[in-house]
């Protein structure tokens, strides 16, 4: 009973009532063909390394001009595109896109947080229907905008210290950002099977426990874009599919209502 | 039973009193089919009939019919003229002047509707379409849907009767586009460049504002690449759509009383609650609402690029309606789904700054900008803003 102010005790329960419906009248989602997890024996597992092809652009700097003593004063590299010496690229996303049975979703809290105002994670990729917390731990208000087209968006200022929750229904990558401080950006991968995995700094990545079978390996990287390849996985093997991404010309996409 | 009704029942001409009669059945079979009079008779081709048959409907027919028999020298009876009332000729005016100056072009004025099979009819924007379904959301709480306002949903193509979409905004795809394809954005992050959705906007500001604005248009929203132009609108036209947007949500005309602004008003709620407006003060300047963080205030301008500022707080309350600023606060997303403006009062927040629940935080940030003090907007010289 610790909300109740003074002056307005007389609103709060009928306040109270209201949430506490809306908290029933809840969900009445309907969900397709879903992803079937068990126990996968003699597995074969995907492996390789993504690296840029072409020039690679300098790192771009994104200037801090807002909240300095918490941010710091010095401009923060970007992570959109993280390439090593050896052309290698980090946090490109690897998943298979056709799979409808194999092994059971890892467990475990999937997290993001607000860390001296960068999204830690970058990339963060978490099964559809799994709770995702959203964290502040910075000691000002940041807040998590999320642009998605198939999940409910939502734009919530979260007070330093504090976290929300969103679990997301539908497979889809989202885009999240903080528009208090414009240059934090982060990517949210809803995933309908657990066979994903993202690219370390050496642009290496692995899948494990694939049952054997074919598959369309499909690879994404926030400034690459998207491609796709086939492989065949026999049990207890590994098979190596290695991509190679380049900047696309711009100008080409054309969206259309 | 005299000569002509005789003639009439048995469908013949009477020479003058069935005349308008059988003129209505003539032109209603010559637009049924052209060319029937030609049947059974022996005619060179050069004198055959030439009107083409346009297959028309009945209902088509019909109205030409009427149109045909209204084409009559002298007025029409009163009887037979359109009554309208005081609001919808508000509204069919309005609408003249949109159409006029295509305000349509750039702003969209009502939202997506979807009537599904089971009689359920939906307001709010597609979002996405699919092969066999799309992804729709609400603008509106729906209880027989048992989905509230902002959520968005799954609709299966099949399970839609009709669909019918929003109208103008015509030029927000090209914009969209634009950010997308040359700084790389999601069109959903790209759709705050757009010019603002007036779906509403006679809830949102006051009657006054609208016309001073349609008269001399203000920056109000720094982050945008397009502008409104001044149309130099004769004074009949900008009362013609100030009237609308009021007309159209059911909204006071002309005048408006707002409680918030007037004297004893603020004075009555620091009667019942001592340091009301000074509590609200904190609560819009503590670190985790900070409401200046983004907005301009008057003269005062947040850190960062302008093109990340928020509107001038200090125009709302000769901009705004209170109510709308309460809801606004309460949660943005319900009102401008997709807005840079976060929803910051959520229950059990802010308790050791403006104890209370969201409704009372949003009425007290409401109240404080409706009475909104001049040093909060005026930079004062003595005042250092670094922290």
């Amino acid at each position: 009973m610790r909300y109740i102010n003074k002056c307005f005790a007389k609103s709060f329960l009928i306040a109270f009532v209201m949430v506490s419906l809306s908290f029933l009248a809840g969900t009445n989602n309907r969900t397709f063909a879903d992803y079937v997890g068990g126990d996968v024996s003699n597995g074969g597992s995907i492996s390789g390394v993504i690296k840029m092809v072409g020039d690679v652009p300098s790192a771009k700097m994104l200037n801090v001009d807002k909240d300095q003593g918490t941010c710091g004063h010095d401009a923060i590299p970007s992570e959109a595109l993280i390439v090593s010496h050896g052309s290698e690229l980090k946090n490109a996303v690897v998943s298979i896109t056709n799979i409808s049975k194999g092994k059971k979703f890892s467990e475990g809290k999937v997290a993001i947080d607000q860390k001296g105002c960068i999204f830690v994670p970058h990339v963060t990729l978490i099964p559809k229907g799994q709770s995702l917390d959203l964290l502040n731990s910075d000691d000002i208000m940041h807040n998590l905008h999320s642009y998605s087209m198939k999940n409910t968006a939502f734009n919530e200022g979260v007070t330093g210290g504090n976290a929300l929750s969103r679990i997301f229904e539908y497979p889809e990558t989202i885009k999240i950002t903080c528009d208090v401080h414009t240059w934090m950006t982060s990517w949210l991968i809803v995933q309908d099977n657990p066979y994903y995995s993202t690219s370390n700094e050496t642009g290496a990545y692995k899948i494990d426990n694939v049952p054997a079978g074919d598959y369309t390996l499909q690879v994404w990287h926030e400034s690459l874009g998207k491609t796709t390849k086939q492989v065949s996985v026999k049990a207890g093997e590994n098979s190596v599919v290695n991509f190679d991404l380049e900047m696309k010309a711009q100008g080409k996409k054309r969206r259309r209502r | 039973m005299k000569e002509h009704e005789i003639l009439h029942e048995l469908g013949l001409k009477h020479p003058t009193e069935n005349v308008a009669a059988t003129r209505r059945a003539w032109i209603e079979a010559k637009l049924t089919d052209p060319r029937q009079f030609d049947e059974g008779k022996y005619k060179k081709p050069s004198d055959r009939l030439i009107m083409p048959n346009f297959r028309l409907t009945e209902d088509e027919v019909e109205a030409l019919v009427t149109v045909l028999l209204g084409m009559r020298e002298g007025e029409m009876p009163e009887s037979y003229r359109f009554k309208t009332t005081e609001e919808q000729d508000s509204i069919y005016e309005g609408k003249r002047v949109v159409r006029k100056y295509n305000c349509t072009g750039c702003h969209q004025f009502s939202i997506d509707t979807l009537y599904l099979n089971d009689g359920i009819v939906l307001k709010g924007m597609v979002k996405l379409e699919e092969d066999e379904s799309l992804f729709f959301q609400l603008w509106e709480d729906n209880d027989s849907f048992g989905r509230k306002a902002g959520e968005t949903v799954q609709i299966e193509t099949a399970q839609i009767k009709e669909r019918v979409n929003a109208e103008g905004g015509d030029i927000s795809s090209f914009i969209i586009d634009y950010h997308v394809e040359v700084e790389g954005r999601v069109p959903e992050e790209a759709k705050v460049f757009t010019p603002p959705v007036l779906y509403k906007e006679g809830k949102k500001v006051q009657s006054k504002w609208v016309f001073d604005f349609l008269e001399q248009p203000v920056g109000l929203r720094p982050w945008l690449d397009v502008r409104m132009p001044t149309f130099t609108l004769p004074a009949e036209e900008a009362t013609s759509l100030t009237r609308y947007f009021s007309v159209l949500e059911s909204e006071e005309y002309p005048y408006e009383f707002i409680k918030e602004t007037k004297s004893g008003y603020i004075a009555k709620k620091e009667e019942e609650c001592p340091g009301y407006l000074a509590d609200a003060r904190k609560l819009f300047e503590s670190k985790d609402v900070n409401c200046a963080s983004c907005h301009v205030r008057g003269s005062i301008t947040p850190d960062g690029e302008p093109s990340e500022w928020a509107p001038d707080l200090s125009l709302a309350k000769e901009r705004l309606k209170p109510d709308w600023i309460k809801r606004w606060l309460l949660d943005p997303q319900l009102i401008q789904p997709g807005t840079k403006m976060p929803k910051l009062f959520r229950e059990g927040v802010f308790q050791d700054i403006f104890p209370g629940e969201p409704e009372e935080q949003a009425e007290a940030i409401k109240d404080l900008l409706m009475n909104l003090p001049d040093e909060m907007f005026v930079e004062d010289d003595a005042e250092t803003d670094d922290e």
